[in-house]
């Protein structure tokens, strides 16, 4: 029998015992056949002494239930580790963030609790995946838009507290930024809601973010200190319209005034669609760009491409110029009433317009929905806010050093919205991919997710062997090194690397990381909540996290 | 022939709409349901929970089948005549590839059953079958 760490065996079986008595038996996993899928199957340190896996899971149906179990587990200081829908594929998977804590699955509170056309919000269990939420919709024929990441099967609510993101319009792409008023169960067993809720019967829960008091939702995300039981979020209606318009600039430092001239355009709220980065000198896909399919890359471009030593920009540059071929590609994503879309493109043109050698092209204006017959034939279709899992077929790097890749761990620093800095941020991880020999292509572009700040992701192979797996870790550090070197941080991480990336959040002495533990001291004494997330430890197992540095 | 299911609403309904005897795990159906109400409970399991990577030529799953059989065997899989039920239970629960493991909170050791009946051959299989060209 696997224990969780200072658990004695006596009062282990004694809580398990109680635990059955709240789920009924059949909602609590003890074998190593059913604690196998609670392991996460893109572990970076897969079937290593450190890998961190679970000591049981229960899985309750309602939040009375989930108040019962948090009791026991305090009562018998068991840590426990809550997840929704548990697919965190690349930041965590299903397992516990500590090794030997018993998983809550949360998966069977699957109910829609409240969906709310006219003021545009639902609130959720945390077993509520993206297709259960679009199914829903659909089904009543409710005239609303839900704002997804890449993977459909996640949970809306877990997505948004490990800090998700997704693809349609800039209010609703933060996921924890879209939320509004959280229930959830502290370590006590205590229940309590956030914002408005907190007042018996608020009639104004899901409209009115601020509450009364300290905003304190986000104490929530990505941290240890409740079960969160019920989660409101706003939705968008449905726009009437879609289309792409691509800009193309002729050369490389055109980017900095680009990003600068979008900048201006995303803060006055004129550009709200996700835009795209691409090239069509490298031959990078850009669906509208390039007419559906990646632009064949020119026979003088391809040795400037492919040199051992790395891209140098300014002979691409030039070659480009010598193809007559535009260095960038930027397709914006356009939504809304048909006027909108075109003053939203006038504006753009406008504004872009003073970069020398821009061209511009509105694609067709067309009603949404789209056909269904289109739809299944797109790469993705997310920015329609429909749930898919077609992100999977991204054409995944199949072998690593000679073994078959079975994940990713997403390496995802954040970065300025700047040309400079993207710039900056393409060669530094490009020169890393060669020194490891990373199948990427010659250019990763900065993805434009987030409102005011680029996001650097870069998914690094996950195998089933040890050795190569701990190289993996050692470039994931050495990106660490690199892009805190120059004030780059990340926005979320995989628990292999929660404490070596809380160590990097240090500013005057890890003022932050004191502050979190003295919040953690406070309301959970025991130490049983979702133990060392995001490298927040108890006292007693804050050697734990020491080791994880 | 598409045989993409939509997905239904949290796996309670699924249940439900599985025709009301696919109990939860644990549970014992009283008497084994008929074969053809079977096959229709595990072909909405399976649009559930596997149709999207599996049930079509660009699904991600399809894709890596692709890639593995070069088109040896069919990549989609209820075009597949060789899938055992065994098989078909150890995939969904250990993962293979990018696949990840699926719990039992998500698809109980019924559905599972159901699923892997319906992708198993079976007399009446070779009809709902479609070669490829
Ligand atoms: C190919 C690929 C593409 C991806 N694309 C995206 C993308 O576009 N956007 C994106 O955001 N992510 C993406 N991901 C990452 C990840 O798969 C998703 O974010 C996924 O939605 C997270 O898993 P989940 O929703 O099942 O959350 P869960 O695994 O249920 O939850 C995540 C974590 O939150 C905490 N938590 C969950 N529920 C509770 C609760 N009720 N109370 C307290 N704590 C809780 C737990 O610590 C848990 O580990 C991608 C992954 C892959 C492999």
């Amino acid at each position: 029998m696997k224990l969780p760490p200072n658990v004695s065996e006596a009062d282990f079986t004694a809580a398990l015992k109680e635990f059955a008595a709240v789920v009924g038996g059949q909602w609590l996993f003890t074998t190593d056949d059913d604690l196998y899928l609670y392991r996460d199957s893109y572990s970076p340190m897969w079937d290593e002494a450190d890998e961190r896996t679970a000591s049981a899971a229960v899985a309750p149906d309602n939040a009375d239930e989930v108040v019962a179990l948090v009791k026991i587990a305090n009562r018998y200081r068991i840590p426990i580790y809550p997840i929704s829908t548990g697919k965190n594929l690349g930041y965590g998977g299903a397992a516990p963030a500590c090794a030997g804590s018993v998983v809550l699955d949360l998966k069977r509170m699957n109910r829609i609790v409240e969906i709310d056309e006219r003021h545009g919000y639902v609130v959720v269990e945390p077993g509520v995946s993206y297709f259960d939420l679009y199914n829903h919709i659909q089904e009543k024929g409710l005239k609303l838009w839900i704002d997804c990441p890449s993977p459909g099967w996640g949970s809306v609510m877990g997505n948004a507290l490990d800090g998700g993101v997704g693809v349609t319009l800039a209010p609703y792409r933060n996921h924890f930024e879209a939320q509004c008023g959280i229930e959830v169960v502290l370590p006590d067993g205590r229940m309590m809601r956030t914002g408005m809720g907190a007042l018996p019967g608020a009639k104004t829960w899901q409209q009115f973010r601020p509450g009364f008091g300290p905003r304190i939702d986000g104490l929530f995300k990505q941290s240890n200190f409740g079960v969160v039981t019920k989660m409101g979020f706003w939705l968008m209606p449905p726009p009437e319209n879609f289309t792409t318009g691509v800009v193309t600039i002729p050369r490389f430092h055109d980017l900095i005034p680009l990003i600068d001239i979008i900048g201006r355009l995303e803060q006055s709220k004129i550009v709200q669609g996700l835009w795209m980065l691409s090239s069509p000198t490298t031959g990078t896909r850009g669906d509208a760009a390039h007419g559906g399919g990646a632009p064949k890359i020119d026979p003088a471009i391809l040795p400037v491409l492919t040199d051992p030593d790395g891209v140098n920009m300014d002979r691409l540059d030039a070659a480009a110029q010598a193809a007559g071929l535009p260095f960038w590609a930027c397709e914006f994503n356009l939504y809304g009433p048909k006027k909108l879309i075109e003053a939203q493109w006038e504006c753009i043109c406008d504004a872009v317009g003073v970069i020398k050698g821009a061209r511009f092209k509105l694609n067709e204006i067309r009603k949404l929905p789209l056909p269904a017959d289109e739809l299944k034939s797109l790469f993705d279709v997310g920015q329609f806010g429909i749930p898919s899992l077609r992100t999977f077929g991204l054409g995944p790097m199949v072998s690593y050093e000679g073994e078959d890749v079975v994940g990713h761990i997403f390496f995802s620093p954040v970065i300025p919205r700047t040309g400079e800095a993207a710039i900056e941020a393409m060669e530094v991880f490009a020169a890393i991919a060669r020194k490891h020999k990373l199948p990427y292509p010659p250019l990763q572009f900065p993805s434009s997710i987030f409102e005011r700040a680029f996001l650097f992701a870069v998914g690094l192979p996950v195998t089933r062997s040890a050795v190569v797996n701990a190289k993996i870790r050692d470039v994931f550090r050495e990106l660490v090194v690199i892009a805190t070197a120059r004030g780059w941080g990340e926005y979320r991480t995989a628990p292999a690397f929660y404490d070596l990336i809380m160590e990097t959040y240090s500013y005057n002495d890890h003022a932050l990381r004191d502050f979190l533990g003295t919040i953690k001291e406070a309301v959970d004494p025991n130490g049983i909540m979702s133990v060392g997330r995001y490298g927040i430890w108890p006292r007693h197992l804050r050697d734990a996290g020491k080791n994880g540095r | 022939m598409s045989r993409r299911t939509k997905h239904c609403l949290g796996a309670g309904v699924c249940l439900l709409a599985a025709g009301g005897w696919a109990l939860a795990q644990g549970a014992t159906p009283p008497s084994p349901p008929p074969a053809d109400m079977q096959a229709a409970a595990g072909g909405k399991i399976f649009g559930k929970w596997c149709g999207d990577c599996h049930s079509t030529p660009g699904g991600s799953g399809s894709q890596a089948l692709q890639r593995k059989y070069r088109g040896d065997i069919p990549d989609i899989l209820e075009q597949r005549t060789d899938l055992n039920p065994d098989y078909v239970r150890h995939v969904v629960r250990h993962g293979v590839s990018f696949m990840p493991s699926f719990r039992k909170t998500e698809i109980s050791d019924a559905d599972l059953s159901l699923v892997a009946t319906y992708l198993a051959p079976s007399p009446g299989r070779a009809d709902r079958v479609t070669k490829r060209p």
